[in-house]
């Protein structure tokens, strides 16, 4: 599939995750503040969406709201459809475990289990049989193998690089077949070379048509997304299209995208 | 194994493996909660399932009431007759002894020696044949033969006797010598609290012993009652009938249980006691060590829940290993409970009964332990439960524990406290001790738990320890009423005096003031009632037992005439104004009962026997108890109000 086709297949693409007039406020500072408000948002299937804006912009406030992992304290966030906001805590964790995946800046494991069994804890739990308990792990070791971390498996979550772990977060988080991958700022803590592996198993699995909503700082692994909003002060100021990723279009793509961040004022 | 059990599995090894040295002493407080609470339980019930057995084949009275002096016993049987209740009755005569009086020896081995720094009277009796029998070791009521004695097994613990030693009685006649048969328990006495216990002879060594003099004579008057419930009531309604003897303590079978179950219990209860305060720690510490997991795994915990994980089943990840250390410690703590609980109830095995092992034997324990278990897994689950209301943004990003709200009312809380305490105020210019003060003050609710581990570990040590002071303190039976409290210490005294008056010679005697013994003997010779020739058994009620035939030489001394009543209360008053000694307890160190809050004995007011009371006998150094030797300082009078119990 060429970039053009991929792109006009998503903007025809049903919407997987969409929010309206979404608002959060904190009540437990004094006085209140309102991190984000008004906020509407619509990602197709198959997009690539990334956040950006400056430190306190509100972005990851944002996607802890659309993801399910907060609740807005305004509006509504649908995800395939379905209300989030409407959901019990228990129903909205069982929305986590199977149709979301989640990537965060730090990847949090268990220490008391190695890389493979926290990959595939997630994913047991989701099981609800031996027969799709077996296909979770066989998932997980099919994830661990694609993104290149299957000989790692055996090793605690210290014996391994930073990039490594997130790669193995990304494993965890797809290994429920999530509809939706969020993630947040998942190379804020890494170097360079680690940022490439990270958004380059990131790029594959939005390749392989996953929906992909990213909060980040760096127009590098935005330039990946065929969309990019803009937030500032907890609103959503603009946004752009960039269409399907090309890794020979990458550097135009990446200056385009740090002219168009200098127009916002960042 | 599925790959889920593996993965758990895995999880709590590691868990397991992290914090060996935590967990080996989580684990030990445990193992030691769960041992001392399955040994407490299986004590009692091995106490009370052998309080029940003797019970079962020595048929106690479900009344009785204990009496000296003289009686009718026509008002008794009268009142027998009339009592629907009563299916059997008995006066069962007795003479007792001081241990002074008793010596015993080993011709074997040349060994000898003498109880007279027991506590216990000794109760000579014959075997009763309706109810109330003395048992042997194996269960049977043996009936001795002339010239042989059974003697209680508390005395076989006590001085280590065996069958075949010779027993010597001495009497105002004269020694008597036995030959030790056998050993036998006594439902009515068996308690440690009991300060009498009752000697087996024959029927025609009792009548000897009666007449060689020297011993004090009482009786029981026991009743069994068809309906064992009704004694409550038949007690009202015996002592409502002024003609009935009651000079002594009145009994029932309850009372008797609960005596003998309280006494023999209370190494159980105390490690039952203990038990609870060492859970009380364990489940401290449980508490900080999961909080503290909490706290360091805070970001693990937010992203599980971030990625969808049930609360449920994180908390099982971490409640896994507080169940497999519980469910070890229960095991290992009940398997040491089987090997300890042999070795603690052998005395109670001994002085009772081998009660069978039945269903209680296994249920009590494992209940105890199942009880253990739960607790400890509910407070585990109580502090797990914050991971239920945790926020997964406030966990994953601010690293807090608590939802919004809660860490809304914690911080405006804490902005309060920092307010008059801030850095820049006047009030000390120690920034160093200020910040470490303040952060004492924040994190107050871990570092409490060292104090209050201390505290429970003085009470663990230093409760008990009082408790079972008290529990065997001579107060604590005449407290509760408890048949061994019945007999005056007087009469211990009394008779020290003349076993040693015997030894110097009668002139030493003659040379006192007539006492109350002389003037019951002066009545003896007159009247020849009192413990005279011709003294017959018991007499046995009942339906077929020839109930209430008083017998010539018992009427002869029971029938109370005016003058001998004026000579008794004259004896009591006699007796009230001379000292006494402090005696040994069965089994316990030297009675303090004497530091009581008199000091002066002459100044001491005469006193009834009815409900007599050990207390006011205070042992001074012009005791003839001491003779002339100063008692050992604890055993002196105190100066102030007294204390009038051993703490």
């Amino acid at each position: 599939m060429t970039g053009a086709t991929t792109a006009q297949a998503v903007t025809q693409a049903p919407t997987a995750l969409e929010c309206r007039d979404l608002a959060k406020t904190y009540y437990s500072t004094d006085p209140p503040s309102e991190v984000v408000s008004g906020i509407d948002l619509a990602v197709r299937r198959g997009g690539f969406l990334a956040v950006m804006g400056a430190s306190g912009s509100g972005k990851s406030t944002l996607l802890y709201n659309l993801s399910g992992m907060d609740r807005p304290t305004g509006g509504r966030a649908l995800l395939e459809g379905r209300d989030l906001t409407s959901l019990g805590d228990r129903e909205m964790s069982r929305v986590r475990l199977t149709r979301v995946g989640l990537v965060f800046q730090q990847a949090s494991f268990l220490r008391t289990l190695n890389v493979r069994d926290n990959i595939l804890l997630p994913a047991l739990k989701a099981a609800s049989g031996k027969r799709q308990a077996a296909e979770a792990a066989a998932r997980g070791d099919g994830l661990m193998e694609r993104f290149g971390i299957a000989h790692v498996g055996r090793h605690g979550i210290t014996q391994v690089s930073g990039g490594q772990l997130q790669r193995a977060s990304i494993c965890r988080s797809l290994a429920c077949e999530p509809s939706v991958l969020f993630a947040d700022e998942p190379t804020g803590a890494l170097n360079s070379s680690m940022t490439k592996e990270v958004m380059d198993a990131l790029t594959d699995v939005h390749a392989g048509g996953a929906t992909i909503v990213m909060v980040t700082h760096d127009p590098a692994c935005a330039a990946r997304a065929d969309r990019v909003v803009f937030l500032r002060d907890g609103r959503l100021v603009d946004s752009r299209e960039f269409g399907a990723w090309n890794e020979e279009e990458a550097g135009r793509r990446e200056d385009d995208l740090i002219t168009w961040l200098r127009e916002q004022g960042l | 194994m599925t790959t889920r059990a593996l993965l758990h599995l895995r999880h709590v090894g590691n868990d397991l493996s992290r914090d060996k040295g935590v967990d080996l002493a989580l684990a030990a407080v445990l193992v030691l909660s769960a041992f001392l609470m399955a040994t407490g339980a299986m004590v009692m019930e091995r106490v009370v399932g052998s309080v029940d057995q003797l019970f079962q084949e020595a048929q106690p009275p479900h009344f009785l009431q204990m009496h000296s002096g003289d009686y009718d016993p026509e008002a008794l049987e009268a009142f027998a007759a009339r009592n629907p209740d009563v299916a059997a009755w008995l006066i069962e005569d007795m003479l007792g002894y001081d241990g002074a009086a008793l010596s015993w020896s080993r011709a074997a081995t040349g060994e000898s020696g003498d109880f007279s720094d027991s506590l216990i009277d000794s109760l000579f009796v014959t075997q009763n044949h309706e109810f109330d029998f003395l048992l042997d070791e194996t269960g049977a009521a043996p009936t001795p033969s002339p010239g042989e004695v059974y003697v209680p097994v508390a005395y076989q613990q006590a001085y280590g006797l065996r069958a075949g030693d010779g027993l010597t009685v001495a009497t105002d006649t004269g020694s008597r010598e036995f030959r030790i048969e056998g050993f036998v328990r006594d439902a009515q006495m068996a308690s440690s609290l009991s300060a009498s216990t009752r000697v087996l002879v024959s029927e025609e060594d009792f009548r000897e012993l009666g007449r060689a003099g020297g011993g004090a004579p009482e009786i029981i008057a026991e009743f069994r009652l068809a309906d064992p419930s009704a004694a409550a009531g038949f007690q009202r309604a015996y002592e409502a009938d002024d003609a009935l003897p009651k000079n002594g303590q009145a009994v029932t079978f309850d009372m008797v249980r609960l005596i003998n179950a309280v006494s023999d219990g209370l190494p159980a209860a105390a490690l039952v006691f203990a038990s609870l305060l060492l859970i009380a720690i364990a489940v401290l510490s449980v508490r900080f060590v999961i909080h503290g997991t909490l706290e360091g795994e805070v970001r693990e915990i937010g992203a599980m829940k971030a990625v969808g994980i049930p609360d449920r089943s994180i908390m099982g990840l971490y409640l896994t290993k507080h169940d497999v250390m519980t469910l070890l410690a229960c095991v290992v703590g009940g398997a040491l409970a089987v090997a300890a609980t042999g070795l603690l109830t052998r005395g109670v095995e001994a002085n009772y009964s081998q009660a069978p092992p039945g269903a209680a034997t296994v249920l009590v324990p494992v209940a105890a332990l199942v009880a253990v278990f739960v607790f400890v897994m509910a407070v585990c689950r109580g502090v797990l439960g914050r991971i239920a209301r945790m926020q997964v943004v406030n966990a994953l990003v601010h690293g807090s524990l608590l939802e919004e709200r809660r860490a809304a009312r914690r911080a405006r809380r804490r902005a309060r406290r920092l307010r008059p305490s801030a850095l820049g105020s006047r009030r000390g210019r120690a920034v160093n001790t200020r910040l470490a003060l303040l952060d004492l003050r924040a994190e107050r609710g871990r570092w409490i738990l060292l104090p209050v581990v201390f505290f429970l570990a003085a009470v663990l040590m230093v409760l008990p320890m009082n408790l079972l002071s008290t529990f065997t303190g001579p107060g604590f039976g005449t407290y509760m009423g408890g048949p061994g409290q019945r007999r005056p210490r007087r009469r211990a005294l009394r008779r020290r005096r003349r076993v040693r008056a015997r030894g110097r010679g009668r002139g030493d005697a003659r040379r006192r003031p007539p006492d109350g013994r002389a003037l019951l003997r002066q009545r003896a010779d007159g009247g020849g009632g009192r413990g005279g020739a011709g003294r017959p058994p018991r007499r046995c009620g009942g339906p077929a037992a020839g109930r209430g035939r008083v017998p010539g030489g018992r009427a002869a001394g029971v029938r109370g005439d005016r003058a001998v009543a004026a000579e008794r209360r004259t004896v009591r008053r006699l007796r009230g104004r001379r000292a006494g000694g402090g005696r040994r307890r069965r089994g316990g160190p030297p009675s303090p009962s004497a530091a009581s809050t008199r000091t002066s004995p002459a100044a001491a007011p005469p006193r009834r026997c009815r409900g007599r009371r050990r207390a006011g006998r205070t042992p001074t150094s012009s005791s003839p108890t001491w003779r002339g030797r100063r008692p050992p300082a604890r055993w002196r009078p105190s100066t102030g109000s007294g204390t009038p119990m051993r703490r």
